[in-house]
């Protein structure tokens, strides 16, 4: 197993409910996401786009 | 009695002004204790090394484990008292190893914790820091596959119920990132590696855990700002970390997808729900979450603002990360304070609405669609 540390931008889901399953989604991609967190949020006209920092583990 | 329980979250690492230093949220966590039955926190906010406060209403629960209770994964199962496994990073220097073992036999004779056996790593776990453009702080585990063989080695042969990891962190004398920290304004440059370590043994083992860092002694500054003056007063940060395990709840796996029309449960992929005990604590009977304002990005917070949990924010305890609830669509009560919290929480608590405490009371309106719902 090896740790690696990303950062990922991701329009965020207008829905709140909707926005942990897509960050889940995207940062399963890159790994086993283990730690994360939307550190800013930066609005446009027609999206809000999240600035995610998150470890995630590899095999 | 109907049970009132907060939950209280300082992420670690985010240079929160209150919490983010060396255990300077436990006198806020002290207080929150006082005016609800039950509060569950985790140990950034408990842990001040040497010093720690034993309340026995709190329930200490590592950050993966509170993120999975949050999402209805898991349970907290309250227990009487834990054995702790203690786990040692081979890549430590003997005499320091050794100052922690005497920390732990220290809580072993003097507040008769229960400790197994103890273990090395079979390979140096090489943490590394990092900072990233956020400012909040991370780091990675070079030996993670080292890590859980050592925890699976307790667990299941030593027969440990919580698991204490002593990890070799590197010295960082003379940084500026460390000077700032001890003066009391910085970012702590351990605590995003500090929450992998014991993010991946709760993820693997589902068993409380908490991370005590090893490193050499600093010199002596008379000018240590009192935020981060207990972690100056001994060889170790240990004694913290073994008192909050002693007694840290089990976590018990939810394997209930959801409840059909008749009331009968639709176990996912199978599964055989485990018998649930009365103590049980479910994420639906938490009635408060109270976290910074700015920091509302994490798992936790989006997790339990789909439930009845109310969200109290505070907007005095800033941080690096600039998410709001606001930003996120999610509805919360701001407050300025701690302490408006705490007020806002017996409120809350005796069915008061905050809102009548206030000098200007608006009329009742009547009710009207006036926004649109979205597709």
């Amino acid at each position: 197993m090896q740790t690696a540390f990303i950062t990922i931008e991701l329009p965020l889901p207008q829905t709140p409910a909707d926005i942990h399953p897509a960050i889940e989604a995207q940062l399963k991609t890159h790994g086993t996401p283990l730690r994360w967190s939307i550190t800013r949020i930066t609005t446009t006209e027609t999206q809000r786009i999240g600035q995610i920092e998150a470890i995630v583990t590899t095999d | 009695m109907l049970p009132y329980t907060v939950m209280l979250i300082v992420p670690t690492g985010i240079g929160a002004s209150i919490g983010g230093y060396a255990g300077d949220a436990l006198p806020t966590a002290r207080a929150i204790s006082q005016v609800c039955d039950r509060l569950i926190t985790h140990p950034n906010v408990m842990n001040g090394a040497q010093l720690y406060w034993n309340l026995p209403n709190v329930l200490y629960t590592e950050g993966y484990a509170l993120d999975q209770f949050a999402a209805g994964n898991w349970n907290l199962r309250p227990v009487h008292s834990n054995k702790i496994g203690l786990l040692i990073d081979c890549g430590t220097e003997p005499d320091l190893i050794t100052r922690h073992l005497q920390a732990a036999d220290a809580a072993r004779a003097t507040l008769g914790l229960t400790l197994t056996d103890y273990v090395l790593t079979d390979e140096p776990l090489n943490v590394s820091l990092k900072r990233a453009d956020s400012g909040a702080t991370w780091g990675t585990i070079g030996n993670p596959d080292s890590l859980l063989r050592a925890a699976e080695k307790l667990i299941h042969q030593a027969g440990a119920t919580a698991i204490a990891v002593i990890a070799r962190f590197p010295d960082d004398v003379g940084s500026e990132a460390l000077s700032n920290y001890r003066q009391g304004h910085g970012v702590d440059p351990l605590a995003g590696a500090e929450a992998v370590i014991s993010h991946l043994i709760v993820r693997q083992f589902k068993i409380p855990c908490a991370h005590a860092p090893a490193l050499s002694p600093l010199e002596l500054d008379p000018s240590i700002s009192p935020k981060s003056a207990a972690e100056e007063l001994g060889h170790t940060f240990l004694p913290c970390v073994l008192v909050g395990l002693s007694r840290a709840p089990q976590f018990v796996e939810q394997f209930v997808d959801k409840v059909d029309l008749s009331g009968n449960l639709q176990l996912r992929n199978n599964q055989t729900q485990p018998q649930t005990q009365s103590t049980d604590i479910h994420r639906d009977q938490v009635n408060a979450l109270i976290l910074p304002e700015s920091a509302c990005g994490g798992s936790a917070l989006l997790h339990l603002s789909q439930t009845s949990t109310q969200i109290i924010t505070v907007r005095e305890n800033t941080s690096r990360m600039q998410v709001s609830p606001a930003d996120l669509g999610i509805n919360a009560l701001s407050v300025q304070s701690y302490l408006e919290a705490i007020g806002t929480l017996v409120a809350l608590r005796h069915g008061i609405n905050p809102a009548a405490l206030s000098p200007k009371i608006d009329p009742i309106a009547r009710f009207s669609h006036s926004f649109i719902m979205k597709p």
